[in-house]
This record gives structure tokens, sequence and C-alpha cells, in this order.
């Protein structure tokens, strides 16, 4: 079966200035020679400490950083989604009209009308959504941007640290659709702190350590790696 | 993202960003209005009546330039950080950060287009200078060059921010400057004949020179100034664009620097 991401030799430096001073400019490695592959309906987590690169290397798998080195291969051209909630989002908007800024720019296109209302009706904001979202409380606003981004996926979904918001009943609602989402086959890309999450639902762990990947497998050994570098 | 999904996201992001502009103050859009009015009997009375100077044009001349002048810092202004402020967009979607300097250059030229016509049918009510007629179309290509123009400058001004941000004081300070070297309060005939040329090769004299002469003389705009809007266009954008890739290509955290 063709893997729908392909990643051979990738590496990832950034350039940027010592001091606020100077003129020169110096490079950080940030990932060097991360190989994987992500193969269909495939739930892979990135764990690692602070700092050690899995944002920036789900970045470069959301095509929104282009690699130093090295190149990614997307089945058919597909292009993952970072579920980024409230991307976009501007206080002095309508609920109603932050879910249209933040899904066209999330996806590109505008959500069709039955999209919105299943938006609207999965945040529990019917009865707000066209209140400016800065009188909303936080949950709720937490919720309507949640909402949006789950709505706006591709067949890949990226998640950084993401994973849920709102109050119980909201994050066991979007668990359920984490799960639903598995089912159609979808792929998702995530990275997180939460080791029950990932007991629970991951199909297969990357470790990674200053930039490179430590570990590739299965949960139970990953999750003993990962405690590993803690310690 | 193809090129159908830019457009959407420039129109859906520019609507959005002109009603923050019209919901953000009490008076809202009339904000848009009140400012250049302000700014008129300040300069107006500071030189014509305190200072008494015999070059300061008419009302009417002055309002045009006001408009124009306001337009240009606004588009420069605020498309300079228009790269740094949409950091939270460019780090999380696939969306291309030029996208944001376009549609803060789009919503100055709303802002521009709404203010020009509401003072337009004010001075055609209460003034015998201006009659309504069709010449005034030929707004429309002395804007859409402008237009080009400033979006030109802005892009070349946004994309050095993130890489040397002290840019930023410098264009402020420029952008002071061309409030007077740009005819806003005088008109180009008061500019001693061997000046007269280079003023005019200022993009925001020939927008202010353009208007006077298509609203209040009614006559065809000079489609001589254009050539230079289109050199100094060609020159910021070629500019624009070098440094743009290269920021993009050297710095991926472009928006974080």
């Amino acid at each position: 079966m063709a893997s729908l991401i392909y990643a051979r030799n990738l590496s990832f430096n950034y350039t940027y200035k010592p001091s606020r001073y100077s003129f020169n400019f110096k490079r950080k490695k940030v990932l060097s020679n991360i190989n994987l592959t992500l193969n269909r309906s495939e739930v892979l987590v990135i764990l690692g400490r602070n700092g050690c690169g899995k944002s920036t290397l789900l970045r470069l798998l959301g095509k929104i950083y282009e690699p130093s080195s090295g190149s990614i291969t997307f089945l058919n051209n597909l292009t993952p989604r970072l579920l980024a909630p409230g991307v976009g989002f501007i206080d002095e908007l309508s609920g109603i009209e932050n879910l249209y800024l933040s899904y066209s720019l999330m996806s590109g296109s505008l959500p069709p009308k039955k999209v919105v209302d299943t938006i609207v009706e999965y945040a529990e904001i019917k009865d707000r959504v066209h209140d400016p979202v800065s009188i909303f409380s936080s949950g709720m606003r937490a919720r309507l941007a949640f909402a949006t981004a789950i709505h706006a996926f591709s067949s890949v979904i990226l998640i950084d640290e993401a994973l849920g918001a709102g109050d119980d009943k909201f994050r066991s609602k979007v668990n359920e659709t984490y799960k639903n989402l598995i089912t159609e086959g979808k792929s998702f890309v995530i990275v997180t702190h939460n080791l029950n999450w990932v007991r629970n639902h991951a199909t297969r762990v990357i470790v990674m350590n200053e930039g490179e990947i430590y570990f590739d497998g299965p949960t139970p050994d990953a999750i003993e790696k990962f405690t590993e570098i803690l310690d | 993202m193809r090129i159908k999904s830019f457009i959407l996201i420039i129109f859906i992001y520019t609507k959005m960003k002109i009603k923050v502009d019209i919901r953000s103050s009490k008076l809202g859009i009339l904000w848009l209005l009140i400012q250049p009015l302000l700014y008129l009997a300040i300069y107006y009375i500071s030189f014509r009546y305190i200072l008494k100077s015999k070059d300061v044009a008419s009302i009417v001349s002055c309002l045009i330039g006001l408009i124009s002048y306001n337009w240009f810092s606004q588009a420069l202004n605020e498309g300079t950080v228009s790269l740094i402020g949409s950091k939270g967009i460019t780090n999380s979607t696939t969306v291309p950060p030029f996208i944001f300097i376009i549609s803060s250059a789009l919503v100055c030229l709303w802002r521009y287009i709404f203010v020009l016509l509401v003072f337009l049918v004010f001075i055609s009510l209460f003034s015998n200078e201006l009659i309504l007629n069709i010449k005034l179309l030929f707004m429309l290509p002395c804007i859409f060059f402008n237009f080009l123009t400033f979006l030109s400058i802005t892009f070349f001004l946004a994309s050095l921010y993130p890489v040397f941000p002290d840019i930023k004081h410098l264009a402020d300070t420029l952008i002071k400057l061309f409030l007077f070297i740009s005819c806003v309060f005088y008109e180009i005939q008061s500019v001693p004949t061997k000046f007269s040329d280079a003023f005019l090769c200022n993009p925001l004299s020939s927008l202010i020179t353009n208007s006077r002469t298509i609203i209040l003389g009614h006559d065809f705009y000079e489609v001589s100034f254009q050539f230079s809007n289109i050199v100094i266009s060609c020159i910021f954008l070629i500019g624009g664009i070098i440094i743009y890739n290269l920021g993009k290509k050297k710095f991926p955290y472009i928006n974080t620097i």
C-alpha cells in the first residue's frame, strides 16, 4: 500500500540574528535526518521534550514550512491540514463571521451552508452565533474555534497539542469525532504530552530527541523510551 | 493552494477587516470623514491665517490633497506591519503571507474610495467648484495606477520589516516628509519650474495633481505622470519579490524574528 506521506532525509534549519545589534546571521539546526512514512488510517503520535522539533516537523508535513534539505512526497498531491482552533479569530466580528473567516483560512474555500449549520450545532452556540466573540465566554469561544477547525479537515489531520477544548462533555464529543474520523479512514499526526490519550488511540509513536527520531514503533515501547528521555 | 483560493481568502479577509474598521469605535466609519476634516482645519488655519502663506491652495484642493495623503500614509503604515501582524495565521495554515499585504492595501483603497465619494457628493452640493460629470471616470485609471504603486512600495517595506525592523521608523519619518513635499496644501504651480518635474516623480504628488485636474478642472488626467508611477512600482516590486523570497527561504521563521 502506498504511503500518504513519505519523508526522506529531512532537515530543517532557520537563520536568526544572535543579537538585536548584530548584522550577521546564524543558522540553527532544528531537524536532521528525519525519515518517516504515514499510512492510511494511521494515528501517528510524536512524543518528545519541549524544543526538540515536534511542532516544526508537523509544519513541514503540513506544507507550512519548506524543508532545508531532503524531500517529502505526498500521495496524489494531498495537503495535510493543521488543526488550528481559532486561527484568524477577530474579537469585533460575530461568531458566524469568525466561523466563515477561520474556515476559509484553513481550507481555502467557503463552508457550505450545511457545514455551517453542523459547526454551529456542534459548538452548541446556536442562540449566540450572531453576537461578537468578544462577549463569548472562553468555553464558548473554544468550542466554536474547535468545531470550525475540526470540520475544515482533509484526509490527513495534523494536531499540535490541541486535542480538546471546553468542558468534559465537549471533550468527549471531540474524542468521539476523532474515533469516527479514524473509522472513516482519515489519518492523524499528533503532537501531544497526554500519555493516556496516546495509550488509548495511537497506532504508532515516534519519539524525538534533539531534532532527530530516537524511536519509531509500537505505543508501549515508545512510551518507555520517552520516559527514559525525560529521566 | 490554488489561485481561486487565494482570491477567495483575499476577498473574505478584506471584507472582515472592513467590518472591523466600521465596528472598532463608537463613531465607526464616520472617523474616516472626521479625520481629514480635522487635519484640514489644523493645517489650513495654521498656514493661511497664522503664517499668512499666500501659496495655500483652496479648501477643496487641500481636502483632495489630504484624502490622497491619508490613503498613502495608511497604506504604507498598515501594510508594512501586515506580514508580522498575520504571523498567527501564516504559522498555522498554508495561506501565503503576501495575501495579507494585498488585503491591507485593499482595505486602505476601500477607505480612500469611500471618503472620496462622500466628499465629492458634499462638495458638489455645497460648493460651485465641482459638477459631477462623466470626466470623473478618469479617476478610475488614476486610482488604479496609484494603487499598484502603493502596493509595490508596501510589498517592499513589508518584506524588509521582519529582517530589518528599523525600516518602520524610517518609513514613518519619510511618510511625514511626504506631507510637505507632495503638494498637499499647495498647488504644483507654486513649485519652481526647475523642481516641478522632480515633484511629479513622487507618486503622491502625481495622484494629488491628477485628482485636482480631474475633479476641479474637469479635464483628462495626465498620462505621462503615470510613467513615473510604473517605473517606481517596478523597482519596488522587483526589490520586494527578491527580499520576500529570500526571507521565505532563508528565514522560515520570518514571522517570529
